[in-house]
């Protein structure tokens, strides 16, 4: 073997690690997982124990059971209407972003963000106080007379799931539309402006056709998170906000049954991933005529 | 050169000599925080001339996997609750108990000393647990809104508290103690009529839920920011100081239909090497003086001293293992889901 | 007051952002149907008056007056002026036709008339078939045409132009620029043109005003900045030009002289009253193009130059020579003589006389 291929050996080999390292990361977290799911969702249990033989009875008992399907609608449906007032709310704030200049700008979006580097948990906490029988919603509501005994309309139910999620999900939101607003270019409100457009005519015709991409995905990034929570329901839920997620959770955390909790997050990631090419191909036809 | 060979022998002598002492009188034992404190442990090396090893646990499955692991060689003696030893007794992972080497059993309080009357802790008539510990699962009331103080778990269902309930969120406990207010003498082995019976009852349950909480801190926080009156409470006695210690006005009671209670026991491992020291453990845990502190240090009932945990009238329901966890999981979710 | 044949007025116009002043006093007059072109290298406030004009930003100083009456107030939206912008600004997410139609819609046009007009738009930028198509599926020339009939539909007073072929290539921009034009006689609308390429400029435009630094260097006919530069910038802009400083002479009649290496040298000062009203003795620049100069003896009212060649290069029907003026002086000339086709060629280092009719010499400032 002569030197130069001895030399040539170890830098041929970097490039190749590199491309195994970057395919080992979603190889190795992501896709074995999944797959591994995906195998134990056809395993059953008995007595508590795994049977390890391939069986389809989880996906039957999930179609079938009348337990399931409505819950599994009910949760979808409430993710989506998360999905929608996380959009709604995070708009203008994302919209009022963008009409800020330089520092202001990023330190308001910073500040927007700092909510997310706080506990999930400690953050369901301080959403239940304020919407507690003797929260501050209700202290209010019952200072200002318009109430004359706390309501209980907002905590301990699936109102309080949608608020709670909402509430703790808007700053996902504000990013992608923020940016999606932030991409526009001054040009074409200029434009729709020079050809008589008012300042409301330019807003719909122009800037939020425009921002649909970022608001699509905004919509199935929230929804895939708030499907896939589980203890915003628990805590917030009381004894009517029962989601999917729980019932997941509950496979795996006092059922001890791994294949049916392994079944039903093989449906909930089909959702999941259903969820996010909805909102990748919505994207891709709007965005895509640029 | 030289001294590097020295210190090599003199760290070699010194861990055989810790080998040795190790291997000569060393109890392995393995507990729940509160169960070894160091000042028991010193004491016990000085009367016994016995060293303790000590590893504190933090779950039922942590126990099981260091027990299983090692087929009950890596320990000497251990604590488990009266629901658990069946199964370590199935799996031949411990082995019973020479009672006379624990004489301070037969002074510990009169519900414990009879030990073939705790279901979980015996088998073939053979003792293979020493209850040591306990707590009960009771119901925390508050004392303002709760008038006259209740007697059974079933002022839960009472209309009047609609809205002002916490709930437990383990289906495996709604159960045991539904059926205990139903008065099903065994609420571990319903049978299928019984499991109708307590899911109706169950869901009867649900309009008079605020909500179903995990933990203390949490059932805490719930009840500090809505109007609850009655609490399951799963925690027991701390459950109860702790809210009282946060202000809150609230007492506690041991339901007359019998509360669910679970009970810690001394276990010693089929690899035991030295049941004697063991049984010398235990003896020595089982002393009225180490029950009052075990019980003021953790708020815990002990078996050897009165405690504030339980009158001797009241009715303790040790738990087993149920007959069926899933199914009991599965209708707690449809119990839950059920609009 | 609205004066007849002027669309709109720029009086004193400046504008600066903070201490940076970008135009400095702009008087300019866009009259009604014509085709001016703003013209100036980038830096020079070229845009800055387009969007001044369009309402895309405020006037530092000074008035714009439509019809006689400011419009500094007047919303973009109220402004009866359609812009194509540089990068055409056609928006995504729209068909070719609802971005033509955008202006009619907003205003509440009647659908069918704006079917009609839609079609009769692109029909008129000869887009007719491509309608339905999303702005991202057109070509470069055919996104220009669309920004173009987007901006005329709407019949505006005054279409600005924001370097609107600066994206295309050589090929294509030539055939938009007589298209331009050509529209633009059709429709007889004012067009406001603002480029930095000379040829484009002179190739469409009615007027020319030439700017540099914030300032105006020169209005006037492509003809006349071409051929009678005001300022020395102007001289230089345009193509190849011959500048020979020198001091100047007295004034006789419409011609004043100059002295300068390669000699005295008789120009024009018609229509030019600063240079006349100049002392004697001033610093200038005599002015004349490469095609200007002849080879030959002097007759009445040209001024003859004695110089050496330099260099040549052919250039088919003509040969640009580079010439050393012979004097005192290296002053470099250029002229552009007719090729001569028995194939016989004027060699370096041949004295050759030079002939410069004074009409062709204009005198700028130095």
């Amino acid at each position: 073997m002569s030197d130069s291929a001895a030399h040539a050996g170890p830098h041929r080999l970097t490039p190749w690690l590199a491309t195994l390292a970057a395919y080992i990361v979603p190889l190795g977290f992501v896709l074995a997982p999944m797959a591994l799911f995906l195998v134990y969702s056809f395993f059953s249990v008995d007595h508590g124990s795994i049977v390890f033989s391939p069986t389809i009875s989880n996906y039957v008992r999930f179609f079938t059971d009348p337990v399931f399907l409505p819950i599994f609608w009910r949760t979808c449906l409430l993710c989506l209407a998360v999905a929608l007032l996380c959009v709604l709310f995070a708009f203008p704030v994302a919209y009022f972003l963008t009409t800020l200049r330089g520092r202001s700008r990023y330190m308001l979006l910073v500040l927007l963000l700092v909510p997310l580097l706080m506990s999930y948990v400690i953050k369901i906490y301080a959403v239940r106080s304020i919407l507690g029988g003797n929260g501050m919603l209700n202290r209010a509501l019952l200072a200002t007379g318009l109430i004359d005994k706390p309501s209980m309309l907002f905590v301990f139910n699936l109102n309080a799931v949608l608020l709670t999620l909402t509430v703790l999900l808007i700053p996902f939101a504000v990013l992608p539309i923020f940016l999606s607003l932030e991409r526009i270019p001054k040009a074409l409100r200029h434009a729709s402006a020079d050809l008589g457009a008012t300042n409301a005519q330019t807003f719909w015709r122009v800037t939020v056709p425009l921002s649909l991409p970022g608001t699509l995905s905004a919509m199935s990034f929230v929804f895939v998170l708030a499907i896939g929570d589980f203890l915003t329901p628990q805590m917030v839920g009381g004894q009517s906000g029962f989601t999917f997620g729980r019932i997941i959770y509950s496979q795996f955390g006092t059922a001890f049954n791994w294949p049916f909790g392994a079944a039903l997050s093989v449906i909930l990631a089909a959702v999941v991933i259903l969820a996010i090419r909805l909102g990748g191909r919505l994207e891709s036809k709007h965005g895509g005529a640029k | 050169m030289k001294s590097l060979k020295a210190a090599l022998g003199a760290a070699a002598l010194a861990a055989g000599l810790w080998v040795s002492a190790a291997s000569a009188e060393t109890l392995r034992v393995l507990a729940w925080e509160g169960y070894a404190d160091p000042d028991w442990v010193k004491d016990f090396t000085k009367e016994t001339g016995i060293d303790v090893d000590v590893v504190f646990v933090g779950s039922d499955d942590e126990i099981w996997a260091k027990i299983k692991g090692s087929e009950g060689k890596d320990f000497d003696v251990m604590a488990v609750n009266t629901a658990q030893l069946q199964r370590y007794i199935d799996a031949d992972l411990v082995k019973p108990w020479d009672l006379s080497k624990i004489p301070n059993q037969k002074q510990v309080l009169p519900r414990f000393q009879d030990l073939s009357k705790i279901t979980g802790v015996t088998r073939d008539g053979k003792a293979y647990g020493i209850p040591f510990c306990f707590d009960s699962i009771g119901l925390i009331y508050d004392t303002d809104k709760v008038k006259p103080a209740p007697t059974s778990m079933s002022v839960l269902w009472d209309p009047q508290y609609a809205g002002k309930v916490l709930a437990y969120d383990n289906g495996e406990h709604n159960f045991s103690f539904t059926a205990l207010t139903l008065g099903i003498a065994n609420p571990f082995q319903l049978s299928a009529d019984q499991f109708t019976a307590v899911k109706a009852k169950l869901l009867e349950l649900k309009p008079n839920v605020l909500s179903f909480y995990t933990t203390a801190d949490e059932a805490l926080q719930i009840y500090q920011n809505n109007d609850v009156a009655l609490i399951w409470a799963n925690y027991g006695q701390q459950q109860l100081k702790a809210m009282q210690k946060a202000g809150a006005h609230v007492a506690y009671i041991a339901p007359t239909e019998g509360s669910l209670s679970w009970l810690d026991n001394w276990a010693l491992t089929s690899g035991a090497k030295d049941p004697d020291a063991a049984a010398k453990w235990v003896n020595f845990l089982l002393d009225k003086k180490i029950g009052a502190q075990l019980s003021e240090r953790t708020g815990f009932g002990n078996t050897a001293a009165a405690s504030s945990n339980a009158n001797d009238s009241d009715k303790l329901v040790w738990l087993e293992s149920v007959e069926d966890p899933l199914k009991r999981s599965d209708l707690w979710n449809e119990i839950k889901a059920s609009q | 007051m609205a004066e007849a044949g002027i669309l709109l007025k720029l009086r004193s116009v400046s504008k600066s952002y903070g201490a940076t002043a970008i135009l400095h006093s702009i008087d300019l007059d866009v009259r009604d149907g014509e085709f001016i072109t703003i013209l100036g290298p980038s830096g020079s406030g070229k845009t800055t008056i387009l969007r001044l004009i369009g309402g895309f930003t405020q006037p530092s100083g000074g008035q714009i007056l439509l019809d006689g009456s400011d419009i500094a107030a007047m919303p973009i939206n109220r402004r009866p002026f359609n812009t194509v912008f540089q990068d055409y600004a056609l928006f995504p997410h729209l068909t070719v036709e609802a971005n033509v139609g955008y202006g009619l819609a907003v205003r509440g046009t009647p659908r069918a008339e704006i079917t009609k007009r839609v079609a009769d738009a692109l029909e008129l930028v000869q887009l007719g078939p491509l309608g339905k198509r999303f702005p991202g599926q057109l070509s470069g020339g055919q996104r220009q045409r669309v920004a173009l009939a987007r901006a005329i539909i709407c019949r505006p007073r005054l279409i600005l132009l924001d370097e609107p072929l600066a994206a295309l290539d050589v090929e294509l921009r030539r055939h938009m620029q007589t298209f331009l034009k050509s529209i633009q006689t059709e429709i007889r609308t004012t067009f406001l043109f603002v480029t930095h390429d000379q040829e484009e400029a002179i190739a469409m435009a009615d007027r020319i005003c030439v700017m540099s630094a914030g300032r105006i260097e020169q209005i006037g006919s492509p003809h006349e900045v071409y051929y009678r530069p005001g300022t020395e910038f102007v001289a230089k802009f345009f193509g190849e030009n011959n500048l020979v400083p020198g001091t100047l002479g007295p004034v006789e009649g419409t011609t004043r002289a100059i002295d300068t290496a390669v000699g005295r040298l008789v120009c024009s000062i018609d229509g030019q009253p600063k240079i006349a009203a100049l002392p004697a003795g001033s610093p200038a620049l005599a002015v004349f193009r490469p095609e200007a100069v002849g080879i030959g003896d002097a007759a009445e009212g040209e001024n003859r130059i004695a110089a050496r060649i330099d260099q040549v290069a052919f250039g088919g029907a003509s040969t640009m020579v580079n010439t050393a003026a012979v004097h005192q002086s290296q002053q470099i000339l250029k002229a552009r003589l007719q090729s001569r086709p028995d194939g016989t060629s004027l060699s370096q280092g041949e004295t050759i006389p030079l002939v410069v009719p004074a009409s062709a010499c204009r005198l700028v400032a130095a």
